[in-house]
């Protein structure tokens, strides 16, 4: 329901609408008054600016879960930013801060919320810029498919030194989408991109990438020459998922010779049990003997099986069993934060999985 | 033909926060105390958090008579009472408990390390470990050199770099009871394996805290500069405990305030704040300037022990309102004891950085409280242009470094008070890790455990570390346990330790933080 004022309804519930103007004043108050209810007097930890772009008023709900998840975690100031159908001009602002969990590991964090009408863009962009916390990294999370296109795109991602978006949201062009975003946005080096979708793909590598400290199984990678990735469709007929296609890139990438034989193929009947697009098994085998590398999505509990065979009888001489629960949002956010700078095998499996498709 | 090393090509840019090459891990001591209280909740963490390798299984051996199943009813049990576990998954405990056997056998009979050599090639075979292991010594320590005798014998050891997979030793602190029994062990040891297979664990080292001295000293131009003589006045070194032995009286007795803490943890500490910088944070580098500066540490002389170190034991008193015991009084200790409980000592190190800086060390059990602190009294500023009555609280600025309860770090300076007259108060700007980072510190026992597996040896000690240490502390054990005319208890439970503590910096015109 609008205030009195008419102020719009706050988003979510527990935000307090302020002023622009207002809004470093109303958050130090906030402070100040949990300051009475801490046990201690306490001095503010902050390790970054996170901006998220808010795609639409349905997703408002879904990013504050997420956000709330991640600010338990890590003392961060949240702003989000979007466009409100309703808000004819102007800005508009709410804010909280609020601490989770228990004194002395109490994690506290600031949430800011900057809502404008459609042709709003450059004063929210001005709002950011002075809200942004001094010399601490700027993160973009970049939710929804028009990367490039919005008018807010250039203004938020040149505050930033770390963009985050999500290539499953990108449509039949994904991997071209991605790739001018990777060049547009890194170019300079100042600036890198993560992708959720790659982020997603990180239990598959990790258990590969076991598989191969064996060192048994790593005297057999010269034999394997051939690559399928499977991935959960719809259909027979279903394109590859971008999912399976940055897994090829990277296996191409790390074994010379592999992309002439390697292939991406839908999976009609895994789409039963798991998501459409998710990678459902990897097989690396030989052209030359029956030395092999099997890995598959399994379910209750989710995991990831794997078995090596050698290459004369084809007898297992390796097994595996890697937990792979589904991650959700924050999880895959988390990992983002957990290092700034750019990260070359993603890119490096991003041009090769173009190359291959 | 010189062997080619493969490299695995999908290891680049895969966290590798977990350990990735298969291992065994058998412990010694299995039934005791340190394994139900902090290694198996410490290997249960690292299977549930995925630290450690896919393929991975454990070996409980020790004289008590129990199956794999009741070695796995402890495992369950130690992980429900733990403190240290952070999710309780009841299918990673599955997945542990699955993996997990005993064998009970005395470490004197060759024919258990033969069965036990049996039992761990065949769970190579099925759980896929390719010879990997490691043998962690959670026993009494005057059975450590039987123990790599007899894995010797039995063919458990293989050298380095072959081809039988990797032998790493973890062995357990108290390392030697003085200086000739240490340098004896460390022979002993070195008879049967090589100093890189010996991992000397002492948990203090696997604190964050502990390891974010050397970040917040190393990666931060501002404290670096300030970081020596000329700015420091002063090193405090404080390891307060609230509880008392916990009924450990024979361990105690044995043991004492100087082996049992400053011989290593508090003496750890002050070569990691005392230290050069390390080229690098790899074993080689980074003990290479701890132990230096351990080396640089002035000896002490018979002579001097009394004007440079005070002992005391504790009487009755009360702690955290409630009264307690004197230390004679405790289980198992003589009721005449000379043992110390409280130890405090002023040392200094001969070099350039600290030249004429005292570094005093305290440590006590019944103290009032529970605090391991390290602080950097800063000499105060060449000229004050306020009068003496303006400065409410004179004293200088502290940088202190919170190891425990609550990780973190201070600094003392002086503000003004706001009005219209000038007073000066000192103020506290306070850092706490937990509020920063949130809380994810994996337990001491889990880093070094996962160090272990990964090869890592920076966190451990080498002998010659272990040896300088003792050299340190030898002259004053030396004295102490010659002269039994000492009036012990000589101060109260729930205090800060004898009078003659306070007389030791008093001499040198200082006094203990109030903390």
């Amino acid at each position: 329901m609008p205030g009195p004022d008419g102020t719009p309804p706050a988003p979510v519930a527990g935000l307090t609408a302020v002023p622009v103007t207002g809004i470093e004043t109303a958050i130090a108050e906030r402070w100040r008054a949990l300051a009475h209810t801490m046990a201690r007097p306490r001095a503010h930890a902050r390790v970054m600016t996170m901006l998220v772009r808010v795609e639409d008023d349905a997703a408002t709900f879904a990013v504050f879960d997420t956000v709330k998840q991640l600010a338990g975690k890590h003392p961060i100031r949240v702003i989000s930013v979007g466009y409100n159908a309703r808000l004819a001009n102007g800005v508009r602002a709410w804010v909280n801060a609020g601490c989770a969990g228990d004194d002395p590991r109490a994690v506290c964090s600031e949430e800011i919320v900057l809502q404008g009408g459609q042709t709003a863009g450059d004063c929210l962009l001005s709002a950011v810029r002075g809200l942004l916390v001094p010399d601490l990294p700027v993160l973009l999370w970049w939710r929804g498919p028009d990367v490039g296109a919005s008018p807010l795109w250039s203004g938020l991602a040149g505050l930033s030194d770390r963009i985050i978006v999500d290539s499953s949201d990108f449509g039949a062009q994904a991997l071209q989408v991605l790739h001018r975003v990777v060049g547009e946005v890194g170019a300079g080096g100042r600036r890198a991109v993560r992708d959720l979708n790659w982020q997603r793909t990180a239990p598959w590598r990790a258990a590969l990438a076991t598989c191969f400290d064996d060192r048994a199984v790593l005297a057999m990678l010269d034999a394997l020459d051939r690559a399928v990735i499977t991935f959960s469709a719809e259909d027979a007929s279903a394109p590859p998922s971008v999912r399976a296609q940055l897994v090829a890139g990277w296996l191409c990438r790390c074994v010379n010779g592999l992309q002439r034989h390697c292939s991406v193929v839908p999976g009609p009947h895994w789409s039963r049990d798991v998501g459409v697009g998710r990678v459902v098994s990897i097989a690396l085998t030989s052209s030359r003997s029956k030395a092999s590398l099997l890995l598959v999505r399994k379910v209750g509990p989710t995991r990831i099986d794997a078995q090596a065979c050698e290459g004369t009888g084809g007898h297992i001489v390796r097994r595996w069993s890697f937990p792979a629960a589904t991650l959700t949002e924050a999880e895959l956010l988390d990992g983002c934060l957990s290092s700034l700078g750019s990260d070359p095998v993603f890119e490096a499996a991003l041009q090769a999985a173009l190359v291959l498709s | 033909m010189a062997a080619t090393t493969l490299v695995n090509p999908f290891r680049e840019g895969i966290s590798l926060e977990g350990a990735t090459h298969p291992v065994q891990l058998v412990i010694f001591g299995a039934s005791g105390d340190l394994t139900r209280r902090k290694l198996l909740p410490a290997i249960y963490n690292l299977v549930q958090a995925s630290l450690a390798p896919p393929a991975f299984s454990v070996l409980g051996f020790a004289r008590q008579k129990m199956t794999d199943d009741d070695f796995r009813n402890l495992l369950s049990q130690a992980v429900a009472e733990s403190g240290e576990v952070r999710v309780r998954d009841a299918q990673a405990l599955e997945r542990l408990r699955e993996r997990t056997h005993y064998l009970p056998g005395d470490f004197q009979d060759a024919g258990a390390f033969a069965t036990l050599k049996t039992m761990l090639d065949a769970f190579d075979k099925q759980y896929g470990t390719g010879g990997n292991r490691i043998f962690y010594t959670a026993t009494p320590a005057s059975l450590y050199g039987g123990i790599a005798a007899q894995l010797h014998h039995a063919g458990l050891i293989t050298p380095p770099g072959g081809d039988g997979g990797f032998v790493r030793m973890i062995v357990e602190k108290p390392f030697g009871r003085d200086l000739a029994s240490a340098k004896a062990l460390n022979a002993e040891l070195l008879r049967y394996m090589s100093e890189e297979q010996i991992y000397r664990i002492d948990h203090y080292l696997g604190k964050e805290t502990v390891q974010n001295i050397l970040v917040l000293r190393f990666a931060n131009g501002i404290f670096e500069p300030v970081w020596n003589r000329r700015y420091v006045d002063s090193v405090q070194i404080t390891v307060a405990e609230s509880i008392g032995i916990e009924g450990r009286g024979n361990f105690y007795e044995e043991t004492g305030v100087v082996r049992d803490v400053i011989q290593n943890h508090a003496l750890q500490l002050m070569s990691l704040v005392a230290m050069e910088p390390p080229l690098s944070f790899d074993a080689r580098d980074f003990r290479a300037e701890k132990i230096r500066v351990l080396e640089a540490i002035r000896p002490i002389a018979p002579d001097d022990v009394p004007r440079v170190a005070v002992r005391g034991q504790y009487g009755p008193g009360s702690v955290a309102g409630e009264r307690v015991c004197g230390y004679r009084e405790e289980p198992n200790v003589n009721p005449v004891s000379l043992t110390p409980t409280y130890a405090a000592l002023a040392l200094g190190i001969d070099n350039w950085r600290w030249a004429g800086v005292p570094f005093y060390i305290r440590s006590g059990k019944r103290l009032p409280k529970r605090i391991t602190e390290i602080a950097l009294q800063f000499k105060e500023a060449p000229h004050l242009p306020f009068r003496k009555s303006q400065i409410e609280t004179p004293g200088g600025n502290v940088l202190a470094l919170q190891i425990q309860p609550d990780e973190g770090i201070s600094l003392k300076f002086d503000a003004k008070v706001p009005g219209p007259t000038m007073r000066i108060r000192a103020v506290e700007m306070d850092f706490t890790y937990g509020e920063t980072f949130g809380s994810k510190d994996a337990s001491p026992y889990e880093r070094l455990i996962l160090d272990c597996m990964k090869g890592d040896q920076t966190l451990f000690d080498r002998a010659d570390g272990v040896e300088a240490a003792w050299a340190i502390v030898d002259p004053i054990l030396a004295v102490w346990e010659a002269d039994t005319k000492v009036a012990f208890p000589n101060y109260a439970a729930g205090t800060w330790g004898p009078p003659e503590a306070d007389e030791l910096l008093a001499r040198d015109g200082r006094s203990w933080r109030r903390l």
